[in-house]
């Protein structure tokens, strides 16, 4: 359709006029705060996740608990950020590193980011973190470190998108859901029918595993 | 289809939606549905007024400045390797996406709920095209698989009640070998659709989205969601197309966050929907996953002639569906009755606009102007003013009745005359007091046969509110 590019943007000068140029009033992010990472748990739970606060390298062994306890199979699709996280260590949980598929029940995927405004995790797709493994599992199980909770959407944004914008930055605030049948709210549409998060704190190097 | 012409029928089709029982019953559910959780919501949010301040903000900015925030995001786009193609009309639009889709030997288009796709009847065209088209969005499913246009922008298939979705998995399911479930509750029929749909996924050769909103400076469209359809549609397959209309930019990221915190509240009552995901071009060539081609039609039809009239204040809609949810006239006549894309006070502010008033000269009339939608309306859009405009738009152009135009000029007439009109009008509400007997109602009543054919009309107290107010001085 050439031209109308020109025709579309003609048409919006003449109507628009020449208005003065204003400051752009925007919001600067919020300064984290204490109490943030519990705000991010506890709207997170109310979004409809799970929540589950770890040592960092406790990840396997809480994975393994969580579907061993839901009866689900001992055997998830890790996303290959997560690759070295010791998954030998559970032996009895069949793990597979990659792009997920129909035949995954359940994945396990990092979270760049927690924001303790709205409870969401933030994906940042990288080349080894794909985004099909947040939404393609019946059951998914994000990873997501403490200190990286961030204040508002403003911060999440602005620590998502730079210094080099990924494909995909997604807001994960729940597990899938409808409410396109008679206004009632069902989870699992077409993602995740449950979604569980590990929110990871730092292991003191060479110090004693604390007890949570 | 939804062609133009039925938004000039609303009085009939209107009629006809009161009489229907199964509409009325999925109608019913609104006030404890989404009126409901949309008040808990906002009760919830102690800033909720300045977060609907700062979005009105955003959006005010930007539109002022249309232009340069378009072309910045076409800029911005094209570096992160999308394609961005501008379309003027329907038929241009549709074209775009047919070519981008014939070039490529696609045969099968997954399809997130866009509602530019509904504005410009994409899917009847490219299946007319010989590309099939799956929609994903469960309530788009439910309508396509019934033959019907949406009723509502974000739950198209409100007026259906749940024995009528089960009728038609029945019909469409049961020959088809996919997992079959009880259709005994709506939770049997999610789980039923996503057996259905999630091989159809991976099926599509193309995904095809909206957009609730672009950013000039990232070059990016944003699309909110709760079911993960959307981004199943535009992360598996390997080319992604956006529709989306040129006042869909905002300049920042952080406008972005302005009209995230009102979106989610005003539409479903969540404080955040739960997926709100930025696609900025195809894949990196290092990514494992998503699409080998990013493509962005922007769509202008009709909206930059709006730019500069009384009416352009609907361009800051971000279709939550708040004045639709809370209109006592969609309440009762659900949105199939607006005849187009846009139902609801929305519709009846935006169908004018688009389709021409002489089509669509009845919408803005279907309101008694009780300002409920502008209350709710997160982005403060004045629709009672705007339909006000198109009522005087109506009337230059003599549209509307004679007996209509009669009356307004002795109306008018009188109104001017403000002696003779309190004289008169204190004259006729005696009569009508007088006449009125006992009972304090009228059955029937000289001129107001339009009001008295369904209720009664309640008698005038004796005296003008004018009346009154002096004695009470």
């Amino acid at each position: 359709m050439s031209g109308a590019r020109e025709r579309i943007l003609t048409r919006v000068r003449e109507r628009l006029g020449s208005a003065p140029e204003e400051p752009a009033p925007s919001r600067e992010p919020r300064e984290v705060r204490s109490g943030d990472v519990g705000e991010f748990c506890r709207r997170l739970q109310a979004a409809g996740a799970s929540v589950e606060r770890i040592a960092e390298d406790a990840v396997p062994q809480a994975v393994a608990r969580y579907l061993a306890e839901r009866n689900l199979a001992a055997r998830v699709k890790v996303s290959p950020a997560l690759a070295n996280l010791g998954w030998a260590e559970e032996p009895l949980l069949e793990t597979a590193v990659g792009v997920a598929d129909l035949a995954d029940s359940a994945a396990v995927m990092p979270a760049a980011l927690g924001v303790a405004e709205t409870g969401s995790l933030v994906h940042a797709s990288a080349e080894d973190n794909p985004t099909t493994n947040h939404f393609l599992p019946d059951h998914a199980i994000a990873v997501v470190a403490e200190e990286t909770v961030c204040a508002d959407l403003e911060a999440a944004f602005s620590a998502a998108s730079g210094p080099v914008m990924p494909r995909t930055i997604c807001l994960i605030t729940g597990p899938s859901r409808t409410g396109d049948i008679e206004q009632r709210i069902e989870l699992g549409a077409h993602g995740p029918r449950t979604l569980h998060v590990l929110v990871t704190a730092p292991v003191p190097e060479r110090g004693p595993t604390s007890a949570t | 289809m939804m062609d133009g012409a039925a938004a000039a029928r609303f009085p009939e089709a209107s009629a006809r939606a009161l009489g229907d029982e199964n509409l009325q019953a999925a109608l019913r559910l609104l006030g404890e549905g989404f009126q409901a959780r949309r008040t808990d919501a906002v009760e919830r949010f102690a800033a909720f007024e300045d977060a609907r301040d700062a979005a009105v903000a955003a959006k005010t900015r930007t539109l002022r400045h249309l232009d340069r925030h378009l072309e910045t995001f076409e800029a911005r786009c094209r570096e992160h390797g999308g394609v961005v193609h501008w379309a003027e009309t329907p038929a241009d639009a549709r074209q775009i996406v047919l070519e981008l889709l014939t070039d490529r030997g696609v045969r099968v288009l997954s399809k997130g709920k866009t509602m530019v796709a509904e504005e410009i009847g994409l899917n009847g065209f490219l299946e007319a095209n010989g590309i099939e088209v799956i929609e994903t969005d469960l309530g788009e499913y439910i309508i396509q698989l019934a033959e019907e246009a949406p009723s509502h922008i974000i739950v198209p298939a409100i007026h259906k009640t749940m024995p009528q979705v089960a009728d038609l998995f029945r019909q469409h399911h049961d020959q088809t070998g996919a997992e079959l479930f009880p259709r005994r509750t709506p939770a049997d029929l999610v789980a039923e659709a996503r057996a259905v749909l999630r091989g159809r996924f991976l099926e599509a050769d193309a995904g095809l989205t909206g957009a609730n909103f672009l950013v000039a400076e990232t070059g990016s469209s944003v699309i909110v969601t709760n079911e993960g359809n959307g981004d199943l549609t535009q992360t598996l397959p390997q080319l992604h197309i956006v529709l989306a209309t040129i006042e869909k930019v905002v300049p920042t990221l952080a406008d972005g966050a302005a009209i995230l915190r009102v979106l989610a509240r005003s539409a479903t009552g969540q404080d955040m929907s739960a997926y709100t995901t930025v696609s900025t071009g195809p894949r990196r060539p290092s990514d494992v996953d998503g699409p080998a081609e990013y493509h962005v039609v922007l769509v202008d039809n009709g909206r930059s002639r709006l730019l500069g009239t009384p009416a352009e204040e609907v361009l800051r809609c971000i279709r939550c569906g708040a004045c639709m949810n809370h209109c006592p006239v969609y309440g009762a006549v659900g949105g199939h009755a607006y005849g187009w894309v846009y139902p609801g006070p929305i519709g009846a502010a935006l169908t004018p606009a688009l389709l021409g008033v002489e089509t669509a000269r009845h919408l803005p009339n279907a309101s008694s102007l009780c300002g409920r939608c502008e209350e709710v309306c997160p982005m403060r859009i004045p629709l009672p003013k705007i339909f006000r405009y198109w009522r005087e738009q109506e009337h230059a152009a003599r549209l509307n009745s004679g007996r209509m135009r009669l009356g307004l000029a002795i109306w008018g007439w009188l109104a001017a005359r403000p002696r003779l009109y309190r004289l008169a009008t204190g004259a006729a509400m005696r009569v009508l007091s007088r006449l009125a007997g006992r009972s304090r109602r009228f059955r029937s009543l000289f001129l107001a046969s339009g009001w008295t054919q369904s209720r009664d009309f309640p008698a005038p107290a004796g005296r003008t509110f004018l009346n009154s107010w002096k004695q009470r001085s």
